[in-house]
């Protein structure tokens, strides 16, 4: 987990990085728990500031397993602190650490608990969704700087099967290229999806071993 | 009213965040399967098969 290593000189960039992709699932969390939508954003933004001040994860060894339940656990860590002390409206130190996007967030998904799972659950969930649209941003940058958006958005569908809502055929007109060749550059598409996906985990969890088990677990709270 | 939308792969609603607009539950099985798993699987009960074989 890199973003644990202290001595990597890229660890702290690293970590801004990891944070970047999954605040969202620790906003999700506290959403669930304190109903002041206000108290849960300023306890967001101080957890971030105190967690890349204080370096909290370069405490974090191999020990400790997935940088996902790692995050939780300090969160909630760190919320018991602040409502113990009744400080709960701490800011960070009056600066953002990293630009937490509450209000599309807020709008983007429906974070009242309607759905019936707890808030761990809900926090694991919007953990794998992040995680997979990091990885989709990841990809069609990479096609985006090949000057292939087109391509991209014609077959981006493909990823998780044949079974796309369209065929082939209709992109390789739309495309003007032959079906062999839309079938083969879905192919290339998928393969690199996951080079990317397995990449991004690796950063995650304590070794290379792991990534599929983390994948199936991730899959697990996404079926809940 | 909002329309619905669900994944033609497994048939799932998709949730409003959805990676592209791709199914969440998909994509993450994606990640498992091999080339050829994913070009014939088909349903969930493929799913489930290819679920079996990687755990």
């Amino acid at each position: 987990m890199s973003a644990g290593h202290t001595s990597s000189p890229d660890s702290r960039r690293a970590l801004e990085s990891l944070c970047e992709t999954y605040w969202y699932p620790l906003y999700a969390y506290v959403r669930r728990r304190v109903p002041d939508v206000s108290e849960a954003q300023d306890l967001t933004q101080a957890f971030f500031a105190e967690l890349l001040e204080k370096n909290y994860v370069g405490s974090a060894t191999r020990d400790r397993g997935r940088f996902r339940a790692f995050l939780l656990t300090a969160f909630k860590h760190f919320l018991s602190k602040q409502w113990e002390k009744s400080k709960a409206r701490k800011r960070g130190g009056g600066r953002a650490p990293i630009p937490l996007d509450f209000e599309s967030a807020d709008s983007s998904i429906r974070i009242e608990p309607a759905s019936g799972l707890t808030a761990e659950q809900f926090y694991d969930q919007q953990w794998a969704i992040a995680l997979l649209g990091q990885i989709m941003e990841q990809l069609e940058a990479e096609f985006e700087q090949s000057g292939k958006t087109k391509l991209y958005e014609a077959l981006k569908g493909f990823i998780i099967g044949d079974n796309a809502g369209t065929t082939y055929r209709q992109v390789a007109e739309k495309l003007s290229m032959t079906e062999a060749a839309a079938k083969k550059a879905a192919s290339r598409m998928r393969r690199r999806y996951r080079e990317l996906l397995h990449g991004e985990i690796a950063q995650t969890v304590e070794g290379p071993a792991e990534v599929d088990d983390e994948i199936r677990k991730l899959f697990t709270t996404l079926e809940l | 009213m909002a329309e619905t939308k669900t994944c033609p792969k497994c048939g799932a609603e998709l949730p409003d965040n959805a990676p592209s607009g791709i199914c969440p539950k998909c994509l993450m099985l994606a990640g498992l399967e091999s080339e050829q798993e994913i070009g014939s699987a088909a349903d969930e009960s493929d799913h489930a098969q290819v679920w079996l074989r990687a755990a």
